[in-house]
C-alpha cells in the first residue's frame, strides 16, 4: 500500500514547506497548493486522501476552496488549519463535512499533536 | 370705540405694563424716556415717575449708555427694529447678567419716526442652561471620539495580533522541526539555545493570546460556549503539567477538591484558562519550598475555586489593582517585570460573564490567595452521563440553547397530602410542557425534559428558540401548571399555588449584549420560596469579625445564609459573629458565619464597598427554627 496523499492548502510558501516537513515525518506525502486554484487542480490530478486547509488565503477564502472541493468530492477528510482563533466555526461550516478545526497556534494544546490525532481520526488509521 | 370699550382696552394695556417682568420703555426721538413700566424703574431701584424725562446716561456708565444710544440712533434714524439683541449687563443689585433687548421704531401718521418702543428680558437662567447644554455637547463629542479612538485601539491591537500571529508559527515550527531533529541531528549546545527559542516563542505567543483576548472582550467579541463540566475532572487535567512545573521548582503543589463530582455549565477552555493563569501566577511567586493549594468548594449556590500560595505576595495597596489592564504590581527583587499584566485582567472579565465573583487577598512574605466563583444551577448535579452527553451534543450545535429550571416549591407537602400518583403527575407535566413548547415555539426538536420526581424540580432544555419567544413560552407554561394544579385540587389541600414566586429572571447577571449559546431562567410555582432560595431583603446587620465591628446592608437573606454590603474587604472563610434586628424583636439576634465569597463594588471614587457572601455555620436547632420563621414572615411581606 502507498503512503497516505495529503493536499495542504495553505498560501504562506514557508509554513508550507515546513508542515511538509513535519508531515513527511510522519511518513505521510505531503501534495502542496498556495491557493485555490493550484488546490483544485491538485486534487483532480493528484487524488489526495486528505485536505488540510488554511481558513483565511488571499483570493479564495478557506470556505470557497471547500465549496469547490465538494462540488468535486463529497467525501475526502478536510481538517481546517488556522491561525484565526475567532474562526472555529462558521456559517455553513456543519454542512461542509470539516472534520476538524485545528489552530495552527493556540495558548491550550499543541498544533502539532492536534493535528497529528485529527489526521489518524479523520482517516481512521495511522500514517502508513 | 365707546368710552368703555376705551377704558377697558387701557387698563388691560395698564395691567400688561405693570405686572410684566420685562423692562417696556418708550423713548422720544432724542432718546429721552418718556414712558416706562413698573420693571423698569424697579430694575433701576426707582420708581417710574423718577425716570420719565432722563436718558439711559442718567442711570447707566457711560460706556454702556452709550452703546445703547447707538442703538437707539440705528432704530431712530433707519426706522427699522433690532430684535433679540442679547447682550451681558449688570443689574441694579450687582448682578450680572445677560438680557435680551428688541427696539421697535414708533410713526407717526406720516410715517415719520418720532420714538422708539423697548423690550428688555433677563434671559440669564436661559444663557446658563445654553452653556451647560453646550458644555454637554462638548463633553458628549469629547467622549464620543475617546470611545472612538478606544474601538480603534482594540481594532488595532486585533489587527495586530492576529498579523504577529502568522509569522511566530512560522518561527515556531522551524525551530520545533529542528529541535525535533527533523532537520538532522543536534548536538547538546543547540539543543541548550533552541530551547531558549522554543520558550521564548511561547512566551510571545502567550502575550499575542492575551492582546487577542483583551480586544476580544473589550469589542464584546467573547461568546461563552457553554457545555456541562465536571469541575473535578477540568481541574484534574491539567494538574499533571502543573505537579511536575511545581517539583521543577521544588514546591509543593496540592489539590484539595470536593469528593462528590459537580456538574456546572461553563466555557471550559475560558474556565480552564482562569484556572490555569491562577496557578501559573501562583508558581511564579513562590519561592523553593513553597507550598501552592487548588481547591474548589461547594458553596450554597456556586462553586468556588481557591488557589493559594505561600509566596512572596502582595502589598496591601497593590491589590486593588490586580484586576485592571496592563497592571503588574511592584514585585520584590529579583522578580522583574515579566509579560503584560493581562491575565487576569481577562481572568475577571471571563469569570464575570459566567457571571461569578473574583478577588484577591494577600500578605506581602505570606503569601495569595485567589479565588473565583461560578454560579451552580441545580440541574448539574442530577444528570446522569446520558443526559449530560446529550446535553453537550446539544450545546456543541450553533444554536442558542435555553435551559428553563421549573421548581415546586411545596413539593414535599403535595408529596405527602396528594394522592396523585407522582409519576402521573410528572408524566402530566411533561405533556403541559411539550404542548406549550409546540404551540409557541415550534422548534425543530422537541424539548428536553428532565423531571426529577422526588424533588419536584424539572429541568427543560430548548433548542434554538428566540429570548423572547422563551419568555412567552415560560409565561403561558406557568399558566398552564397554575391551572393544572388548582383543577387538581391535590387531594383536598389546594395549598396556594399558582403565585409566581419570582419574577421570571435570568440568574446568571450578565450584560445583554454579551453572547453565549446557553440561556438559564428559573419558574417557581408554590407560595412558599423555595428553603434555600436567596430573597431579596434590605436589613442592617452588624459584622463581629475578631475585635472589629462593621456595619453592612444586607443584599438577601435565606435560611442559609446572607448577602451584605460592607466597606471593609473582610477574610475569605473567616468565621464571624453576625448581629441581625429581625422583625419586631428589641435585641438583635446572634449567629456565627463564614465568608464564602467576596466581591470589589466598581464605585467611582469614594469609599471602598465590597459585596460579601456568608453562610451561616452551626446553627442551633433553635436558631435554625428562628431564621426559618424569619425568612417566612419576610416572604410573606414580600
Amino acid at each position: 500500500m502507498g503512503k497516505t496523499k495529503v493536499l495542504l492548502i495553505d498560501d504562506e510558501y514557508d509554513f508550507q514547506e515546513l508542515m511538509s516537513i513535519r508531515m513527511g515525518g510522519w511518513g505521510y506525502d505531503v501534495i502542496k497548493a498556495s491557493d485555490g486554484k493550484e488546490a483544485i487542480d491538485l486534487l483532480l490530478k493528484e487524488n489526495p486522501d486528505i485536505i488540510i486547509l488554511d481558513y483565511i488565503m488571499p483570493d479564495m477564502d478557506g470556505l470557497e476552496v471547500l465549496k469547490k472541493i465538494r462540488e468535486l468530492n463529497k467525501n475526502i477528510p478536510v481538517i481546517m488549519f488556522t491561525a484565526h482563533p475567532d474562526t472555529k466555526s462558521f456559517e455553513g461550516s456543519d454542512t461542509l463535512g470539516i472534520a476538524a478545526f485545528i489552530p495552527k497556534l493556540s495558548a491550550y494544546e499543541d498544533a502539532q499533536s492536534s493535528l497529528k490525532t485529527a489526521l489518524n481520526l479523520a482517516l481512521k488509521k495511522p500514517a502508513c | 370705540m365707546n368710552q368703555k370699550d376705551i377704558l377697558n382696552k387701557y387698563r388691560l394695556l395698564c395691567e400688561l405694563m405693570d405686572n410684566i417682568p420685562d423692562v417696556i420703555y418708550f423713548k422720544d426721538k432724542n432718546g429721552r424716556l418718556v414712558y416706562v413700566n413698573r420693571s423698569h424703574a424697579k430694575g433701576l431701584g426707582l420708581k417710574p415717575e423718577q425716570v420719565v424725562g432722563k436718558t439711559d446716561f442718567d442711570f447707566f456708565p457711560k460706556e454702556r449708555a452709550t452703546r445703547m444710544a447707538k442703538d437707539d440712533e440705528y432704530v431712530l434714524k433707519r426706522g427699522k427694529a433690532i430684535i433679540d439683541k442679547i447682550e451681558r449687563s449688570t443689574r441694579a443689585d450687582g448682578v450680572d447678567n445677560y438680557v435680551s433687548t428688541t427696539k421697535i421704531p414708533r410713526f407717526d401718521k406720516n410715517g415719520k419716526v418720532i420714538g422708539l418702543i423697548g423690550i428688555t428680558r433677563d434671559i440669564t437662567r436661559r444663557k446658563i442652561f445654553e452653556q451647560i447644554d453646550e458644555e454637554k455637547n462638548a463633553l458628549l463629542k469629547k467622549l464620543k471620539s475617546a470611545q472612538e479612538l478606544a474601538k480603534l485601539k482594540s481594532e488595532f491591537i486585533s489587527v495586530v495580533s492576529h498579523e504577529l500571529r502568522t509569522p511566530l508559527t512560522i518561527v515556531k515550527e522551524a525551530v520545533a522541526i529542528i529541535f525535533d531533529g527533523l532537520a538532522g541531528p543536534i548536538n547538546n549546545r543547540q539543543t541548550e539555545f533552541l530551547t531558549k527559542a522554543r520558550n521564548n516563542v511561547e512566551r510571545l505567543k502567550e502575550m499575542i493570546e492575551q492582546l487577542l483576548d483583551v480586544s476580544r472582550i473589550e469589542m464584546d467579541r467573547v461568546k461563552l460556549h457553554y457545555s456541562l463540566i465536571n469541575l473535578n475532572d477540568l481541574i484534574k487535567d491539567s494538574s499533571d503539567f502543573f505537579i511536575k512545573q511545581a517539583q521543577d521548582k521544588r514546591i509543593k503543589l496540592e489539590y484539595n477538591l470536593p469528593a462528590r463530582d459537580i456538574n456546572i455549565f461553563m466555557d471550559a477552555e475560558r474556565i480552564n484558562q482562569v484556572i490555569s493563569n491562577l496557578i501559573t501566577n501562583a508558581l511564579k511567586f513562590t519561592e523553593e519550598g513553597g507550598k501552592v493549594k487548588v481547591e474548589a468548594e461547594v458553596l450554597e449556590d456556586k462553586i468556588r475555586v481557591g488557589v493559594i500560595d505561600t509566596g512572596i505576595g502582595i502589598a496591601k495597596q497593590d491589590i486593588a489593582k490586580l484586576f485592571a489592564k496592563f497592571v503588574q504590581v511592584a514585585r520584590l527583587p529579583g522578580y522583574e517585570r515579566k509579560g503584560l499584566g493581562l491575565g487576569l485582567s481577562i481572568a475577571k472579565e471571563l469569570i464575570e460573564r459566567h457571571g461569578g465573583e473574583v478577588w484577591a487577598e494577600s500578605k506581602s512574605g505570606i503569601g495569595s490567595r485567589f479565588y473565583f466563583t461560578l454560579p451552580r444551577f441545580y440541574t448539574a448535579n442530577i444528570l446522569n452521563k446520558e443526559v449530560k452527553n446529550r446535553i453537550n451534543s446539544i450545546l456543541g450545535t450553533k444554536v442558542n440553547v435555553h435551559l428553563i429550571n421549573l421548581f415546586i416549591i411545596n413539593y414535599r407537602q403535595i408529596r405527602s397530602t396528594m394522592r396523585v400518583d407522582l409519576k402521573k403527575l410528572f408524566d402530566n407535566f411533561k405533556d403541559i410542557i411539550e404542548d406549550v413548547a409546540q404551540s409557541s415555539l415550534r422548534l425543530k426538536e422537541p424539548p428536553l425534559i428532565m423531571p426529577d420526581v422526588h424533588y419536584g424540580e424539572c429541568s427543560i432544555i430548548l433548542e434554538g428558540p428566540a429570548n423572547k419567544n422563551v419568555a412567552r413560552f415560560c409565561g403561558i407554561l406557568k399558566e398552564r401548571l397554575n391551572s393544572y394544579f388548582v383543577k387538581n385540587d391535590m387531594g383536598g389541600t389546594l395549598i396556594t399555588l399558582g403565585v409566581l414566586s419570582y419574577p421570571l429572571e435570568s440568574p446568571i447577571s450578565i450584560k445583554e449584549s454579551m453572547p453565549a449559546n446557553l440561556y438559564i431562567k428559573e419558574i417557581r410555582i408554590g407560595s412558599d420560596r423555595r428553603l434555600y432560595k436567596r430573597l431579596n431583603y434590605r436589613l442592617v446587620v452588624v459584622i463581629v469579625a475578631g475585635k472589629s465591628h462593621h456595619q453592612a446592608r444586607t443584599l438577601d437573606i435565606s435560611q442559609r445564609g446572607i448577602s451584605f454590603v460592607c466597606k471593609s474587604a473582610l477574610k475569605t472563610d473567616a468565621v464571624v459573629d453576625i448581629r441581625l434586628m429581625m422583625g419586631r424583636e428589641k435585641v438583635p439576634v446572634c449567629f456565627k458565619g463564614r465568608i464564602t465569597w467576596i466581591k470589589k463594588q466598581e464605585v467611582s471614587g469614594g469609599e471602598d464597598a465590597y459585596k460579601v457572601g456568608l453562610e451561616f455555620v452551626n446553627l442551633k436547632n433553635s436558631e435554625s427554627k428562628k431564621m426559618k420563621k424569619f425568612v417566612k414572615t419576610i416572604t410573606a411581606k414580600a
